[in-house]
């Protein structure tokens, strides 16, 4: 039953006319544009505007009000144009960022961390300089000092402003904020980019509150320019990182019972980098960095390019538990996987390569704890990227690779459990590649044929990773014919994989020898536990090995065939009328940004 | 290789759920893929129809439409095959009891949610398949107020006006203007937490308004105000809609509804049980239109000549007047009429009453929920 068609106009913008009286506005635009005409500078219609803002948020005494005295501005003009440049450059500025300020800066918890460390840094500093009298005049006495400023400041960065942070993105689901700020322009990442640079402005502040202090121990002596840097970026770094992984957190559990697991989780992981962290912070500096200027340099040079890539993934996966299902939710992911993943390696071949007299620790050392890491980052993205819904939506099949070049090197970013699959085991085994090669290259004895332990290791790890994700796939394809879940059911899909490769074996083994001890056999291969270990210590049969990898470079070949016509999704089509519809919009928001842009940066096209 | 969309093989159903006889007129979804629309698990096809499928609907009068709306949480079927549309401009009620499915496909509407099958569109397109341009038209006023600490009521329409992309002396025209409209002016600077219900409910909707959308979903807008403050709703919307904006209103109070809704949509249990205006609702389902006849003579007489036509039921003798269920239409009424002067009856007074929107919903639903 269609309802009769309406024949009242198309929505046009509607003019101003209900509800308030108009008339106490006008009078105080006209009051101003009397006054304005002293003041050139106030005749265009942004003033205007202003003006009016002034007046709606009661502001109109500042006007010369109602029997006032007329305009009389005493802002200079220059001062008047900066003002100007700040406002338009505020519109540019994440929403986010904007209403976060606002209200921290309002909120109880700012005011209380900000005067509380404010007032606890000036009775340190007093009781601390009087404490040392009179050996503070011929004593270094700056460690003493920056001890507690330490533990003060690491207090609100560590651990009050990622819980803050934590709390922002958690009430936003609670309360059903969320639900509004999905319906406008803003996307997830900006949503979550906007925390975390609410995080950051935060942190300044509180970093600003202890510089005066900071300086006064510097003149203190006993401590180096340097360190103090490293230790000030150390915080605000480690700071951000916490508040990512706070953020990561904060959506990725529904319920009251997740809700409080995952808040433990954060706290825990809070508090064990705030104790570890600064145990070292304050053996630094009380000892001095033990490292040489140019060694710290690269050593935070490298963990910066790891672990910000890392936090940039960790972004990308808040961002995209916000995203609706119907969008690409895996492309964006897959890349920052990849940018991770080289930036680990770069910087694990440059830890190598820089700290080469430093033995065995850093030859073996190094590549060990890549493999390590390498393992544990694939099970867990691997099984989430083999465990992706299998329906590409319309708008998903829209921004398929189109061309035969794009199918050849994109076709692996595109979503779904197939590509996923290929994209984790190709990564995987490049990774780790890698990482044998580091191995081989930094081993002064060492062929690159020969299988020790840690390679043996490597090459096992690749091949049940691989055999865990073919497991994963299949389960998850089961599962999914009647639910619909989210990907981390993948990790626990790869657990449960796992478990029957162990249980199988070694229940078929016990029962065989009537439930007594017996001996590792190649019967066990599938048993990864076990084999690894006895891996570990160099004394497994390769021919465990070949059994093992060649199972797993089996399965992943009859995978690809299988899944082959499924990995070539065909694009479809944008419909005409959606692409001038964006088009239409594109060009609105570049006129938009050449409106405001106040330093003509804004170029064509852009947006803003 | 960009190949066209292909058409839709075949619905993603449980068996439980092929679409019924009454299978809407709208063609299926745009953006039907050949496992459905949306990621839903792949369980039993039922045969339905091939069609072709248009990218965007091309009616220019239709505002909002939804096709075969169909959403499943588990074994609880939200939404059930559920199609209607509404014109540019008009205001569409959407009745229902507690659990009947309003508010999920509002949402569905609003983009925050994919259908489990079926499609929607706003302004010709899809809500799945391009919902940034489906927001950008939209605005949507939830039946919770979602509110943020410490921040005045100037502050959260600024935030909204940020979001929504509007930039520079547009946003602060805007901003004024949704002031003005919903009379907010005066708490421009109050914090939203101190506010009355009845205000928070203006500034949601004012911040529903803050993008000039087209269109508006208002889940429960009424809900929980006061007698003025319903009034002062009422004629916001009219307004609104006298504007050419298309609102769909969720509400339980019927009888503000049927005052400023061109056409109704009644569901229960996530099934479409009606739709239209009010007046083809009561047509199409044969709605007994109440007479009162008032005669000189003795109201047993007249009861008995009306008890005796077949258009008449439950003929009820009072004091001075006689009530009749009267089924057919108005050409049936006046040969009533005519019939019963012509026979001698001395009838003073004939009046007719529809029954009301609220007497509709009880008859049309069953006050079984989910």
């Amino acid at each position: 039953m269609m309802p009769t068609p309406n024949t009242n106009p198309p929505n046009t913008n509607p003019p101003l006319t209900t509800g308030l009286d108009h008339r106490r506005v006008d009078a105080a635009l006209s009051r101003n544009d009397r006054a304005s005409s002293l003041e050139p500078s106030l005749e265009d219609d942004e003033s205007r505007d202003r003006t009016l803002i002034e007046i709606l948020r009661g502001g109109e005494g500042h006007l010369g009000g109602e029997g006032g005295k007329g305009f009389a501005d005493p802002t200079p003009p220059w001062l008047r144009q900066i003002d100007e440049w700040a406002t338009r450059l505020g519109d540019r500025l994440n929403p986010i960022l904007v209403k976060e300020t606002r209200q921290a800066l309002k909120s109880r918890q700012f005011l209380t961390t900000f005067s509380m460390l404010l007032l606890a840094a000036l009775s340190w500093t007093v009781i601390c300089s009087l404490q040392g009298m009179p050996a503070i005049y011929y004593l270094p006495w700056a460690p003493q000092l920056l001890v507690g400023y330490y533990v003060l400041l690491a207090v609100p960065m560590l651990l009050v402003v990622p819980l803050a942070a934590y709390r922002s993105l958690e009430s936003e689901v609670d309360e059903g904020t969320l639900e509004l700020l999905s319906v406008t322009a803003l996307s997830p990442r900006q949503i979550i980019t906007g925390k975390l640079a609410s995080a950051a402005l935060q942190m300044g502040l509180y970093l600003v509150v202890l510089f005066p202090c900071v300086a006064y121990a510097y003149t203190l002596r006993g401590i180096d320019l340097p360190t103090l840097a490293l230790l000030m970026a150390g915080l605000i770094v480690i700071g951000l990182g916490l508040t990512t992984v706070a953020l990561f957190f904060a959506p990725v559990t529904g319920g009251r019972t997740g809700q409080v697991t995952s808040l433990i989780v954060v706290m825990a992981l809070l508090l064990g980098v705030q104790v570890i962290l600064g145990r070292e912070a304050i053996d630094m500096i009380r000892f001095g960095n033990p490292l040489r200027l140019q060694d710290t340099l690269v050593l935070a040079g490298c963990l910066l390019l790891a672990g910000g890539t890392l936090c940039h993934l960790l972004l990308t996966a808040s961002a995209i538990r916000l995203t609706p299902e119907s969008e690409n939710r895996s492309t964006a992911i897959r890349v920052a996987v990849l940018i991770h993943l080289l930036a680990t390696i770069a910087a694990a071949a440059m830890l190598i390569r820089w700290f080469r007299d430093g033995g065995e620790l850093v030859e073996i050392g190094i590549p060990t704890l890549l493999a390590a890491y390498l393992s544990v980052f694939w099970g867990l993205v691997g099984s989430m990227m083999s465990s992706e819904s299998p329906v590409l939506t319309p708008r998903v099949r829209r921004e398929l690779p189109a061309t035969f070049a794009e199918r050849m090197f994109l076709t692996w970013f595109t979503p779904g459990p197939a590509t996923g699959l290929v994209f984790a085991c190709v990564l995987m085994v490049l990774s780790m590649a890698a990482a044998w090669g580091m191995m081989v290259e930094a081993s002064p004895n060492g062929s690159a044929s020969k299988l020790t332990g840690p390679r043996t290791a490597m090459i096992l790890s690749c091949a049940y990773l691989t055999i865990g994700f073919l497991g994963v796939r299949l389960i998850i394809s089961f599962l999914r014919t009647r639910n619909t879940f989210n990907v981390t059911v993948g990790i626990a899909a790869l657990a449960v994989t796992y478990m029957l490769m162990i249980l199988v074996p070694y229940g078929v083994g016990a029962y065989l020898n009537d439930f007594r001890r017996f001996d590792y056999s190649a019967w066990q291969a599938s048993n990864w536990i076990w084999t690894m270990r006895i891996a570990a210590f160099g004394n497994l049969d390769p021919k465990v090995t070949y059994i093992v990898s060649g199972f797993a470079t089996f399965g992943f070949l009859v995978h690809l065939l299988l899944t082959g016509p499924r990995v070539l999704p065909q694009r479809w089509e944008t419909p005409k009328e959606v692409e001038e519809e964006y088009r239409r919009l594109a060009g609105e928001t570049a006129d938009e940004a050449k409106e405001i842009d106040p330093l003509g940066l804004a170029t064509e096209g852009g947006d803003a | 290789m960009i190949a066209p969309q292909p058409p839709l093989p075949k619905a993603d159903l449980p068996e439980a759920d092929v679409p019924e006889a009454d299978v809407p007129q709208a063609a299926l979804p745009d953006g039907s893929s050949p496992d459905g629309p949306v990621p839903i698990p792949a369980v039993p096809q039922p045969d339905v129809p091939e069609r072709i499928v248009p990218a965007v609907h091309e009616e220019a009068a239709v505002c909002i439409e939804l096709r075969r709306l169909h959403r499943f949480f588990g074994d609880t079927k939200a939404v059930r095959d559920i199609s209607f549309s509404v014109g540019r401009g008009q205001v569409f009620g959407y009745i229902g009891p507690n659990g009947a499915g309003k508010t999920t496909s509002m949402k569905i509407l609003a983009t925050l949610d994919l259908p489990s099958y079926g499609e929607a569109f706003v302004d010709g397109f899809s809500v799945i398949n391009d919902p940034e341009l489906v927001r950008h038209r939209l605005g949507y006023m939830p039946d919770s107020f979602g509110t943020y600490r410490d921040v005045s009521c100037w502050e959260y329409l600024d935030f909204f006006a940020r979001a929504y992309g509007l930039i520079g002396r547009d946003r602060i025209r805007r901003l004024r203007w949704v002031l003005d409209f919903t009379g907010t002016r005066g708490m421009a600077e109050k914090p939203i937490r101190g506010l009355s219900k009845g205000m928070k409910q203006r500034l949601c909707l004012g911040r529903a308004l803050i993008h000039d959308p087209s269109v508006l979903i208002l889940d429960e807008p009424a809900a929980g105000l006061d007698p003025r403050a319903r009034i002062e709703l009422r004629q916001m919307i009219g307004d609104l809609s006298d504007r050419g904006k298309t609102l769909l209103v969720s509400s339980h109070i019927l009888t503000e509804l049927a005052e400023m809704c061109h056409s109704v949509a009644i569901i229960e249990q996530g099934r479409l049980l009606a739709t239209g205006s009010v007046e083809e609702i009561q047509r199409e389902r044969k709605q007994h239109r109440e007479l009162v006849f008032r005669s000189l003579s003795d109201p047993a007489k007249l009861a008995q000549a009306l008890a005796q036509n077949p258009t008449c039921h439950n003929v009820q003798a009072q004091d001075d007047s006689v009530i009749v269920e009267f089924v057919g239409e108005p050409a049936d009424q006046a040969e009533l009429v005519r019939g019963l002067i012509l026979a001698g009856h001395p009838i003073t007074e004939v009046s007719s009453r529809l029954k009301s929107l609220e007497e509709i919903f009880l008859q049309v639903t069953e006050g079984r929920v989910q």
